[in-house]
C-alpha cells in the first residue's frame, strides 16, 4: 500500500533523530538553558559550542531544548488538532442534517473571526503556560481540518460498502472503522502540515501573552537572535541565528516530504 | 516536475510564516508629498524643500485627547498646540506668554501673551482661548494634566490672563502651565467629547506645524511648516514620522534622516563608525518593578526588602539592558537629578541576606517543594513584562527563583501592560516609563491621598490596592507647596529616604537615551532640562525646528 523510496525514508530517519535527540535531550545538554551566568556574546569554543546570547546563554544548549519543546509542542498540538477535527467530521458526515449544519455553522465562525482578537482576550485571562499555547492552537485549527476532511468523508459515505453498512443499521462506531482506510492518508497529510504550522504559529503566541516567553523552542531563539541589535554586525547570526532556523527548515521540510508521499499513496490507481 | 514546484511552494510558505512569526519586515510606507506651495516673498532664495524623516511608534490621531497617553503622543501634539511656557536645554522659557507675574503669596499668576501669535485657520490667540483651554481641561480630565490646584482663569485683557491657585503649587510653571495646551475657543466649544474628536479641525492650533496626513493604519505623520507661526517659521518645510522596525538600519540605508528608537549598543557602534552624529542625554526613563498591593503578602515589607536584595540590578544592566542603563536608586530619584539624595539605604544584591529576610518573617519552605508559603499558600506569581523586555523578566524570574519564590512570565504589547497595570490586574510586573526627570512631583505617584495636589500622567500610575504611608502622604503634600529650594530638597530628600526605606516600587534602572542623526540634514538638537514638557526624555522639543540649522 505504501511504498518506502529513499525521500521518504531519508525523511522518516531524520525525524526519527530529531525526536530521539528531544527526548536525550537532558542528558545531552552541556548546560542549563536558562542560567545566564556565562560572559555574555562569547563566540563558538571549547566550553560553548555555539557560544553564548547576549544573556549570556548557551545556544548549543537552547538549540537542543528546541528539539524537545518545538517537535512536543507541534506533535501534540497537530495530534490534538486533527483528532478533534476528524471526529467532528465523521459526526457531521455520519448524522447530517442538524448535526452538520450546526458543526458547520461552528466552523464557519471560526473561519471568520479572526484569531489574533480573540486570542489577544484570551491571553488576559489565560496564564503564561505551555499547555495554553497547546489549547489556544487546537482551539483556532480543528476547524479548518474539520472542513476538509467532512468533504472527504461526504463522498466516502456514500460510497456503497459504506450504504451497505448503514443499512444494515451499522452505529456510528461501525461506519467510523470502515471510513478510517479511506480518509486515512488525508488525515495524515493534514497531521503532518499541522505539525509544521504548530511549529511556527508557537512562537509567534508566546508574544501576545500566551504561553512561557523564555522557554527555549526554535522560534524564540530565532525571534530572541533577530531582536538583538547587533546580530548582522558580527559573525553572531551564524552561531545564534541560522542553527535554529535550520532545524526549523529542517523539520518542517521532512515533515513535507512525507506529506507527499502519502498524497501519492492515498490515490486511486 | 510538479513535486518539486510544491516543494519550492511548501519552502516558500515556511519561510513567510517564520518571517512573519519573527519580526515584521515592514518597508517603509511610501508617502507621497505633494508639491510645496511657495509662500515666501520672492526675494527669499528658492531652495529645496527641506524633508526630515524620524522614526515614532503610531501614537493614535495627534489632538489633545485622542493621542496615546505616553509621553511621545503628547510631544506629537506639541507640534500643533503651544502652551503658555515651555522649556528648552537651560530651563523654562516663555512660549505663548511673553512674560508672566506671580503675586506675593504665590497663588495668583498674571500672563502677558505675545500678541503675534494665531492658530492655523488665521484665527489670533486670545486670553479667552487661554481660559477655555483651562476650564475645558478641567471639565474633561486630560490624562496628562491635572488642574485639582486651579481655582480660577480670569481673561483680564484680549492679552492678559490671571490663573488663581487654591494653594501654592511650586511646580506650577513647568507641570502646568508648560504642559495645558492652548486650544481655540472657536472650535472645541462645541465638542463634548473630545476623545472621539478625530476631524481635522481637531489638529488647528498655534504650533509650528500643521498636520498635513495621518494614516491611522501604517502609523505616519506628515507634519508641515507654520510659516506664520509667532517665533519664526520652522527650518524644515515637512517633519515625517514614520513606524520602522530597524530603525539604525533604515538610518543606515538612508530611509530616514534621524533614528530615535534605537538601542544603546547600536547607537554606540554608530559613533564608532562616525557616519552619523550621535548624542547621549540623561535617561530619564525608569524601569522598575509594580507589586499588587491587594496581595497581602507585598504589604509586608519584608518581603519586598528581600526581593530587591535578591536582584542583581548590575547585571540586569549589562545583560539585560546592553549596558544602556545605569543601576536604580532605592530611593527612586534618578543620580543625574538636581533633587537626587545619595544618603538612602542601599540594597547590594545578597541572596543569602533576601533568604534570612524572608526567613525571619516566617516565610518558609515548609513543604519542601522549593517554593516557600506565605501563610500556607505557596509564593507563585505572574509576572507581567512588556514583550520587548522579556529578558529582564527571565533574570527577575530566575533570581526570585533562588530565593524560593516561583514566577511565571506573561509578555504582552506595551499598551495590555499598560492597561492591566492601570487596572491592578496583576501579581508583579516590570514596566518603564519617562516622566521621570524635573520637579519631584512626579514622586506623586506613590503619595496615595487625593489630598496632594496635581498628579503624574495616567501612564505611570497603577491600580488595585495602594501602599499607604501617612508621614509620605503629609511630606509630598508641603514640600509641593515649598518655595524655597534648600528647604524643599530636605524634605524630598526625606521622601525618598521613605521609599528607599519602605520600597513601594523596586527600582531596576535607568534607560541611558540617545539619538543618531545625518549631520547634513537638521542640525542643533539638544536635551531639554528634566526632558521636554512633563519629563519626557528625547530630543523631539519643538524649539530645535525653530533654532536649528540646516546642513553643516
Amino acid at each position: 500500500m505504501i511504498y518506502m523510496n529513499n525521500r521518504k525514508k531519508i525523511s522518516l530517519i531524520l525525524l526519527l533523530i530529531m525526536v530521539a535527540l528531544g527526548l536525550a535531550y537532558s542528558y545531552l545538554a552541556p548546560y542549563n538553558p536558562d542560567d545566564f551566568s556565562s560572559p555574555p556574546l562569547l563566540p563558538p569554543g571549547g566550553n560553548h559550542l555555539l557560544g553564548t546570547n547576549n544573556m549570556g546563554q548557551d545556544i548549543f544548549s537552547a538549540l537542543l531544548a528546541g528539539f524537545r519543546i518545538t517537535i512536543g509542542i507541534a506533535l501534540i498540538t497537530s495530534l490534538l488538532t486533527t483528532f478533534i477535527g476528524t471526529v467532528m467530521a465523521v459526526l457531521s458526515a455520519f448524522f447530517r442534517g442538524l448535526v452538520d449544519s450546526f458543526i458547520m455553522r461552528l466552523t464557519e465562525i471560526f473561519i471568520i473571526v479572526p484569531d489574533i482578537i480573540v486570542i489577544m482576550l484570551f491571553a488576559t485571562f489565560a496564564g503564561p503556560k505551555v499547555w495554553d499555547v497547546i489549547v489556544v492552537m487546537t482551539f483556532f485549527s480543528w476547524s479548518r481540518i474539520t472542513r476538509i476532511v467532512r468533504g472527504k468523508a461526504m463522498v466516502i459515505i456514500s460510497q456503497d460498502t459504506l450504504q451497505y453498512t448503514l443499512l444494515l443499521k451499522g452505529g456510528l462506531a461501525n461506519v467510523g472503522k470502515k471510513m478510517w482506510p479511506h480518509l486515512y492518508p488525508a488525515v495524515v497529510t493534514i497531521f503532518i502540515q499541522q505539525c509544521g504550522r504548530a511549529a511556527v504559529y508557537e512562537s509567534t503566541l508566546s508574544f501576545l501573552g500566551i504561553g512561557d516567553p523564555t522557554l527555549k523552542s526554535w522560534g524564540r531563539t530565532i525571534k530572541a537572535a533577530m531582536d538583538y541589535e547587533g546580530i548582522f554586525w558580527s559573525n553572531a547570526y551564524l552561531w545564534w541565528l541560522l542553527p535554529p532556523l535550520l532545524c526549523l527548515i529542517a523539520f518542517v521540510l521532512a515533515l513535507a516530504l512525507l506529506t507527499f508521499d502519502f498524497e501519492e499513496s492515498g490515490r486511486p490507481g | 516536475m510538479k513535486k518539486t514546484l510544491l516543494l519550492l511552494l511548501s519552502f516558500m510558505l515556511l519561510y513567510t510564516l517564520v518571517l512573519a512569526g519573527c519580526t515584521a519586515a515592514d518597508p517603509l510606507p511610501n508617502i507621497s508629498v505633494p508639491e510645496p506651495i511657495d509662500e515666501r516673498p520672492p526675494e527669499e532664495e528658492r531652495r529645496e524643500e527641506r524633508i526630515l524623516r524620524l522614526d515614532e511608534q503610531n501614537l493614535g490621531f495627534p489632538s489633545v485627547y485622542t493621542v496615546s497617553p505616553r509621553g511621545r503622543g503628547y510631544l506629537l501634539t506639541s507640534f500643533l498646540f503651544d502652551t503658555l511656557t515651555w522649556k528648552d536645554e537651560k530651563g523654562i522659557v516663555p512660549l505663548l506668554a511673553e512674560r508672566w507675574e506671580v503675586s506675593d503669596d504665590k497663588k495668583n499668576w498674571t500672563f502677558y501673551l505675545v500678541k503675534n501669535a494665531t492658530f492655523s485657520d488665521g484665527t489670533p490667540v486670545t486670553a479667552e482661548d487661554v481660559k477655555f483651554s483651562y476650564e475645558y481641561i478641567q471639565q474633561h480630565p486630560h490624562p496628562w494634566v491635572s488642574l485639582d490646584m486651579v481655582e480660577k482663569v480670569e481673561a483680564v485683557g484680549e492679552y492678559m490672563v490671571e490663573i488663581k491657585l487654591t494653594d501654592i503649587y511650586a511646580p506650577f510653571l513647568t507641570e502646568i502651565t508648560g504642559n495645558v495646551p492652548v486650544m481655540p475657543r472657536h472650535i472645541w466649544q462645541d465638542v463634548s467629547d473630545p476623545h472621539q474628536f478625530n476631524t481635522p479641525e481637531a489638529v488647528i492650533g498655534s504650533g509650528p506645524f500643521t498636520l498635513e496626513q495621518y494614516d491611522a493604519t501604517a502609523g505616519t505623520y506628515v507634519f508641515a511648516a507654520n510659516p506664520n507661526y509667532f517665533l519664526g517659521a520652522p527650518v524644515i518645510d515637512k517633519l515625517i514620522f514614520s513606524e520602522v522596525s530597524q530603525p539604525a538600519q533604515a538610518l543606515a540605508n538612508g530611509d530616514l534622516d534621524a533614528a530615535q528608537r534605537i538601542s544603546y549598543g547600536e547607537a554606540m557602534r554608530m559613533k564608532e563608525e562616525g557616519r552619523f552624529t550621535v548624542i547621549e542625554g540623561p535617561g530619564f526613563w525608569v524601569y522598575r518593578m509594580y507589586f499588587n498591593f491587594d496581595c497581602p503578602e507585598f504589604n509586608e515589607v519584608s518581603v519586598r526588602k528581600a526581593f530587591y536584595h535578591a536582584i542583581n540590578r548590575d547585571e540586569i544592566v549589562v545583560k539585560a539592558a546592553g549596558s544602556g542603563a545605569v543601576p536604580g536608586n532605592p530611593g527612586h530619584i534618578h543620580p543625574d537629578s538636581e533633587w537626587y539624595f545619595p544618603g538612602v539605604k542601599d540594597y547590594a544584591f545578597n541572596p543569602e541576606k533576601a533568604g534570612s529576610l524572608l526567613d525571619e518573617a516566617d516565610i518558609l519552605d515548609k513543604n519542601g517543594d522549593g517554593i516557600r508559603e506565605f501563610k500556607g499558600s505557596p509564593m507563585k506569581y505572574e509576572l507581567l513584562v512588556a514583550n520587548d523586555r522579556v529578558n529582564e523578566a527571565e533574570m527577575v524570574k530566575s533570581y526570585l527563583g533562588d530565593i524560593g519564590v516561583a514566577l511565571e512570565i506573561k509578555a504582552m504589547d506595551q499598551q495590555s501592560v499598560d492597561s492591566l497595570l492601570k487596572e491592578g490586574t496583576f501579581d508583579l510586573a516590570l514596566n518603564g516609563h519617562g516622566s521621570f526627570g524635573g520637579d519631584p512631583v512626579l514622586l506623586a505617584r506613590f503619595a496615595s491621598d487625593k489630598a496632594s495636589l496635581g498628579s503624574t500622567p495616567s501612564v505611570t500610575a497603577q491600580g488595585g490596592g495602594q501602599w499607604v504611608d501617612k508621614e509620605f502622604n503629609d511630606l509630598f503634600s508641603r514640600q509641593i507647596r515649598e518655595i524655597d529650594y534648600e528647604e524643599r530638597y530636605k524634605q524630598v530628600a526625606r521622601l525618598q529616604e521613605i521609599i528607599a526605606e519602605e520600597l513601594p516600587t523596586l527600582t531596576l534602572y535607568y534607560r541611558k537615551i540617545t539619538f543618531a542623526f545625518n549631520s547634513e540634514t537638521l542640525n542643533g538638537w539638544f536635551f531639554t532640562k528634566d526632558g521636554v514638557a512633563q519629563a519626557v526624555p528625547t530630543v523631539q522639543n519643538k524649539l530645535v525646528y525653530i533654532r536649528g540649522t540646516w546642513g553643516r
